[in-house]
């Protein structure tokens, strides 16, 4: 069997192999009846015992994945590399940018001639793809299985020889992200190596590495189709619905600053797509911290009514609380947003799912009239409204510390240089208190954060 | 200010006390002088607290003052005023926002504040332009608290740049009625959607305002819109109220604002009687795009019909189109909406609706394959449609079942033979869910008991699979009412009826569950009509009762009936030790009737304290066939001065279920003059009763075994005058009774009057009309 500890290619090498593989792209995949592919093979038989990642002792990625039992037809690839061929069916960039989901068949020339017909065995691979452009390659540069600008990731081929494989990476071109035109980028394909059954202790390890085999004839170019991405507002939305817990300061801020100039009727449109997209599992979102950013961007149509408002997505029963918050859970101060301490607030019932309460913020509220740009520094807000009834009224049970919480969402709003200034212990926001009052933080509305003087 | 209210109130009721009165004013005078400390305190703690820059003190006087504001006075409050302006108009949002709810919570409507009032509405109008909706709306409240001394000032707000600070403004100044006229048609063509929102409060008495208002209800934005339509009831003036409803009606074709409309028709109440068919007809559209946040389309229905007031069925004829012709879905939206209109109102389309249920029952079974294959499944199935209610033959069922069901299936002529009618097309499916329905139900009513009947009448052709389904059901009814009201007609059944179902009702009968003196009583009447079918009950049923017998009573009474062996009866008896008098006498009469020693002692027994005693001796001397006719004016008097004893409730109620049906039962047994007997009867204490209503359901039995219809011609005629349709909840068992022996009488008159009633408005008193009348000519 080859083996290399690392495969490179020189650009030349390179072209030679995208003008052959220029045959074998995407679109124009070999041909493989349909007939071959519903051909009975040999089943993977054994349980997976764990799977794991960790360096291998070269200190170089690697996933080990055990079976409790020998894997049989699972293919040693040795001799026959050659005539493997990988056929990319398609390839999909998420619309966070942030994931790349690419399935292809690999497909083996038939004896005695040049057809192909599906390599009927479970076989490790590695997929890498390179994130720079095909058309933007510096000519020096090399291909390689593992280099900074490739993405990978593993799968097993099924008994047909298909395979689907997610990668996960964080697109930085963003041009690519968002542009209208479709980009061409190699994918690699290696195979990895199967450990020895024998010395193996409970079963078959596989083992995928950095420095797997490379299959030659992989090396293609490959179509990413444009996507719909989700656009700038969006992103910021995103960033503070991932989850509850990020839902409070600037991320919120940004996501209400970015959505209010839109206008109601496109705002709406905005977290519609949004939420669409969410339900669907394009990306992992919260629907409680969406309908939380809503309660923040939208106020009630009516200036004498606010009761309905209120109860959407409740999590303030007491009324005496209530009063005090009414924004639920909202208090919004010198335009500097409070979210009621999470651990107080108690949970009404079932959370709310997407767009449960879309038509109600659509017919009975309107668009807040100005973004969130706050007024005053928040150490000083706090501190200032410590005493008041607002956060007197949170009741305070053994456990709970409604005080720290609220604290921990001002330093949200700290800037990176005031923290380490402040530092950490117990003193952290007595410090905070005294470098507020010595030089109170100013909000930068072009920023969208708060600075240091 | 309260407490000395109070202690005025208290103490003033002893005002002849001068040293309680003297008491009384030291206390109020100590009370004042606190206030005033308070006040003067606190305001001494606000004016300093404006004297510094720092924050800090401010805060705490604001929260000392928070934790007060229910002792201040609106003197002090008036006082204060000039510092809490002040502190409104800093630049401190925390601030602010405090002093604020400290105003909120003083109730300034009840204040006269004089110029502080308006002191502070010109601290508060800036406010009106703050960011937060929370902070608008609680200034909007504190202006209309101090609308006293009028908004003049606002209403410069009308014409600022902010819409927040117009739309604010004009809030307030609707809220309050203080809105100048020419401003409203301007602020309903405002260009921001704010300002037309509040626009929506404002009140039109003109023709022009109210054009302006409805325009509002449909603006291009949807808040709008929702809004005006949601004020339009509370904010148009009177004579415009039926405009404004047609105006609501043309927007129910629109989805979006549609269940808005609804709503606001609803609020119109009677005024909007007219849109109720309106809103009715929407059931045949795509009813989706009624379910938004304000409720679905049903509910909506419902409130509308609440509030709007009953509707009948005639006046909304497209639920019942609908019924008859829509597709399954509107159907069942139909049929819903159905059931939140008054129950009278359903007169004359309940039939339409069962059918139309039927119909789609059947539908639906052909559609489910499974049906037919798994009986399991079809269990599932139909129980599945009894928990949803949420296909049409699921509701069908449950109108035959529940309460309403027995007023229901009198409104419409056949429903007596419906429950036949599904049984024959849906066959077994029908008695499983009838089967489950009775399982689960908490009580029967005697509609269902009799429905229950008829369905066993029509068992024909029980499929085998179904009798245990079937002696579940039958087993489930163990009440008192239903040993009354069915056990003799199970026993009719038992002879057409397959083996095992035989099999399954004997069993019942002779379940623990029932008690063995209504058994008894049963089987001694219809004994006396029908000897092999009394025989066969005991010799099945009977005798599985035996080793669960507690008394000597029963015991012999047991042996008597199933073996007929007097003297191993009386022997037991004999044996028995603590056997009340009572229990002996019952039980030699048990076992034999005639035995020569029972009269003397039922004669002697007859005059004994205890009811119980009395009754059984009564119930004694109606069992022998020695003659004791002598004796049937002695039963009379004993038993008129137990009735005399009793109250009008007494002698309903207790008597009623124990020595009235014995007396009937004995005299007329016991009189063998007809003529006599009449008089007997006429002399009764239940005649002079206000209802007669213990005359009504025992005599007919007596006067069945006696054969002596003929002589209560009077009797009959008033017990079928007797008989009200509307007012009547029995299951008309007795009635049906009187009916037997009006057509007994040979009287033409009572003939032709059950006649009559095989034609009422009453299906199911005219079905058993036509079932006596069929019995009768069956037996001439």
């Amino acid at each position: 069997m080859k083996t290399r500890r690392e495969i490179t290619f020189g650009y030349r090498k390179c072209l030679r192999y995208l003008a052959f593989l220029s045959l074998l792209t995407v679109v124009q995949a070999p041909t493989c009846g349909a007939q071959d592919l519903q051909r009975a093979d040999a089943e993977i038989e054994g349980r997976l015992v764990r799977k794991r990642d960790d360096a291998s002792p070269d200190g170089q990625w690697q996933t080990q994945i055990v079976y409790d039992r020998v894997i049989e037809g699972l293919a040693e690839p040795s001799d026959d590399l050659e005539q493997l061929h990988v056929c990319v069916d398609s390839v999909s960039l998420n619309r966070l940018g942030n994931q790349v989901n690419a399935s292809g068949r690999v497909l083996k020339e038939m004896a005695g001639s040049k057809e192909l017909e599906p390599y009927r065995f479970r076989m490790p691979i590695t997929v890498a793809i390179e994130t720079t452009p095909a058309d933007k390659q510096n000519g020096e540069a090399a291909f390689s299985l593992l280099s900074t600008d490739s993405i990978h990731g593993t799968a097993r081929t099924r008994v047909d020889g298909s395979f689907e494989v997610v990668l996960g990476y964080e697109w930085k071109d963003f041009k690519v992200l968002h542009g209208e035109e479709s980009y061409r980028f190699a994918v690699f394909l290696g195979l990895s190596h199967q450990g020895d059954a024998a010395t193996a202790t409970k079963g078959t390890v596989l083992t995928w590495t950095s420095n797997d085999e490379l299959l030659p004839s992989s090396l293609q170019v490959v179509e990413m189709p444009a996507n719909n991405p989700l656009d700038e507002v969006q992103i910021k939305l995103h960033a503070a619905c991932r989850d509850t817990t990020d839902t409070y300061g600037l991320k919120a801020i940004r996501a209400i600053n970015a959505l209010q100039p839109l206008g109601k009727e496109r705002a709406l449109a905005k977290i519609s797509d949004y939420q669409a997209s969410a339900k669907a599992g394009d990306f992992r979102s919260n629907p409680m911290a969406i309908t939380w950013i809503m309660k923040l961007l939208f106020e009630p149509s009516d200036l004498g009514d606010a009761a309905e408002f209120s109860r959407i997505a409740q999590r303030i029963f007491e009324p005496e609380v209530q009063a005090h918050w009414p924004g639920d859970p909202w208090l919004v101060i010198s335009d500097i947003p409070l979210r009621y301490p999470e651990a107080v607030g108690m949970s009404s019932g079932q959370p709310p799912k997407f767009g449960e309460h879309f038509e109600f913020f659509e017919r009975r509220c309107v668009l807040r009239y100005r973004k969130l740009h706050p007024a005053q520094d928040p150490v000083l807000f706090l501190k200032e409204l410590e005493d008041s009834a607002p956060i007197g009224s949170i009741p305070r049970g053994e456990w709970d510390n409604p005080l720290g919480d609220l604290r921990a969402q001002v330093f949200n709003l700290i800037p990176e240089s005031r923290r380490k200034k402040i530092g950490l212990g117990e003193d952290a926001w007595e410090s905070a208190c005294r470098l507020s009052q010595e030089s109170p933080l100013k909000w930068n509305r072009d920023l969208e954060r708060f600075e240091e003087e | 200010m309260h407490i000395k209210a109070m202690l005025g109130g208290r103490l003033g009721l002893r005002t002849e006390i001068p040293g309680l009165m003297l008491a009384y004013r030291i206390l109020v005078l100590t009370l004042t002088g606190f206030q005033c400390m308070i006040c003067t305190s606190a305001i001494g703690q606000v004016q300093d607290g404006r004297r510094t820059e720092d924050p800090t003190p401010r805060l705490s006087i604001l929260s000392s003052l928070e934790r007060r504001s229910s002792q201040l006075s609106p003197q002090s409050v008036a006082r204060m005023a000039p510092q809490l302006c002040e502190f409104l108009s800093k630049d401190d949002a925390v601030l602010r926002r405090r002093v604020l709810h400290l105003l909120s919570q003083l109730d300034l409507s009840e204040m006269r504040l004089g110029n502080a009032a308006e002191q502070m509405q010109r601290a508060l109008l800036p406010l009106l332009d703050d960011s937060d909706y929370f902070v608008r709306r609680q200034v909007v409240e504190l202006l209309c608290d101090l609308a006293d001394v009028g908004l003049e000032l606002s209403k410069e707000g009308l014409n600022a740049a902010s819409p927040l600070v117009r739309s604010a403004t004009a809030t307030a100044l609707a809220r309050c009625n203080q809105m100048p006229r020419e401003k409203g048609m301007d602020l309903m063509a405002d260009a921001s959607p704010r300002v037309r929102i509040a626009a929506t409060y404002i009140r039109a008495d003109d023709e022009t305002l109210l054009l302006a208002k409805l325009k509002l209800a449909e603006d291009e934005e949807l808040s709008v819109a929702m809004c005006a339509i949601a004020s339009l009831a509370s904010t148009v003036d009177e004579q415009f109220d039926l405009q404004a409803v047609e105006y609501l009606v043309g927007l129910l074709d629109q989805p979006k604002l549609c269940s808005a409309a609804v709503l606001a028709l609803a609020q119109f109440g009677a005024a909007a009687k007219s849109a109720l068919p309106a809103i009715a007809s929407h059931a045949e559209h795509d009813y989706e795009c009624y379910n938004d946040e304000l409720g679905n389309f049903v509910s909506l229905f419902e409130a509308a019909s609440k509030r709007i007031g009953p509707a009948t069925a005639r006046e909304i004829p497209s639920l019942i189109e609908i019924v008859n012709s829509g597709n399954p879905q509107q159907r069942t939206l139909a049929l819903q909406m159905l059931q939140s209109v008054d129950m009278p109102a359903i007169e004359g389309i309940a039939e339409h609706v069962l059918q139309a249920a039927i119909g789609d029952y059947e539908n639906a079974r052909k559609q489910e394959k499974l049906l037919n294959s798994k009986p399991s499944n079809q269990e599932l199935y139909l129980s599945r449609l009894h928990s949803s209610r949420s296909a049409n033959a699921g509701l069908a069922l449950y109108f035959l079942w529940a309460e309403e069901a027995s007023v229901w299936s009198r409104e419409f002529d056949g429903a007596i033979g419906l429950p036949t009618e599904i049984f024959a097309r849906t066959s077994d499916e029908f008695l499983i869910a009838l089967g489950n329905q009775v399982l689960n139900a908490n009580r029967l009513d005697p509609e269902q008991i009799h429905q229950m009947q008829e369905i066993v009448l029509h068992l024909d052709e029980v499929p085998s699979k179904w009798e245990e389904k079937l002696h579940k059901m039958l087993m489930s009814l163990t009440s008192a009412d239903f040993v009354a009201l069915t056990a003799s007609l199970w026993c009719q059944t038992l002879q057409s009826k397959t083996a095992n179902l035989e099999a399954k009702l004997l069993e019942m009968l002779a379940s623990d569950r029932l008690e063995i003196s209504d058994f008894i009583s049963t089987v001694r009447r219809l004994g006396l009509r029908s000897e092999p079918i009394r025989k066969r009950l005991l010799q099945e049923s009977w005798r599985p009762k035996l080793r669960n017998l507690s008394n000597m009573e029963q015991i012999a009474a047991a042996l008597y009936y199933v073996s007929k062996d007097r003297s191993a009866a009386i022997k037991i008896l004999q044996n028995a030790r603590d056997v009340k008098p009572r229990e002996l006498l019952r039980g030699v009469a048990s076992v034999d009737p005639n035995e020569k020693e029972l009269v003397p002692l039922a004669l002697e027994m007859l005059s004994a304290k205890d009811d119980a005693d009395v009754q059984c001796a009564i119930q004694v001397l109606g069992l022998t066939e020695r003659d004791v006719a002598q004796h049937a004016d002695l039963i009379r008097e004993r038993f008129h001065q137990i009735a005399r004893n009793k109250g009008d409730g007494e002698l309903e109620h207790e008597l009623g279920r124990g020595i009235l049906p014995e007396y009937y039962f004995a005299l007329a047994r016991i009189t063998e003059d007809p003529k006599i007997l009449k008089d007997y009867f006429r002399t009764s204490p239940f005649r002079t009763q206000r209802r007669g209503a213990g005359e009504r359901a025992y005599l007919p039995d007596a006067l069945l075994n006696c054969g002596a219809a003929e002589y209560f011609v009077t009797e009959i005629s008033m017990a079928l005058d007797a008989i009200d349709p509307r007012s009547h909840a029995a299951i008309y068992e007795i009635e049906s009774k009187w009916m037997q022996l009006a057509l007994l009488s040979e009287d033409d008159n009572l003939k032709q009057r059950v006649v009559s009633f095989t034609k009422s408005s009453d299906s199911l008193l005219a079905s058993l009309a036509r079932k006596r009348l069929e019995e009768w000519k069956s037996e001439n």
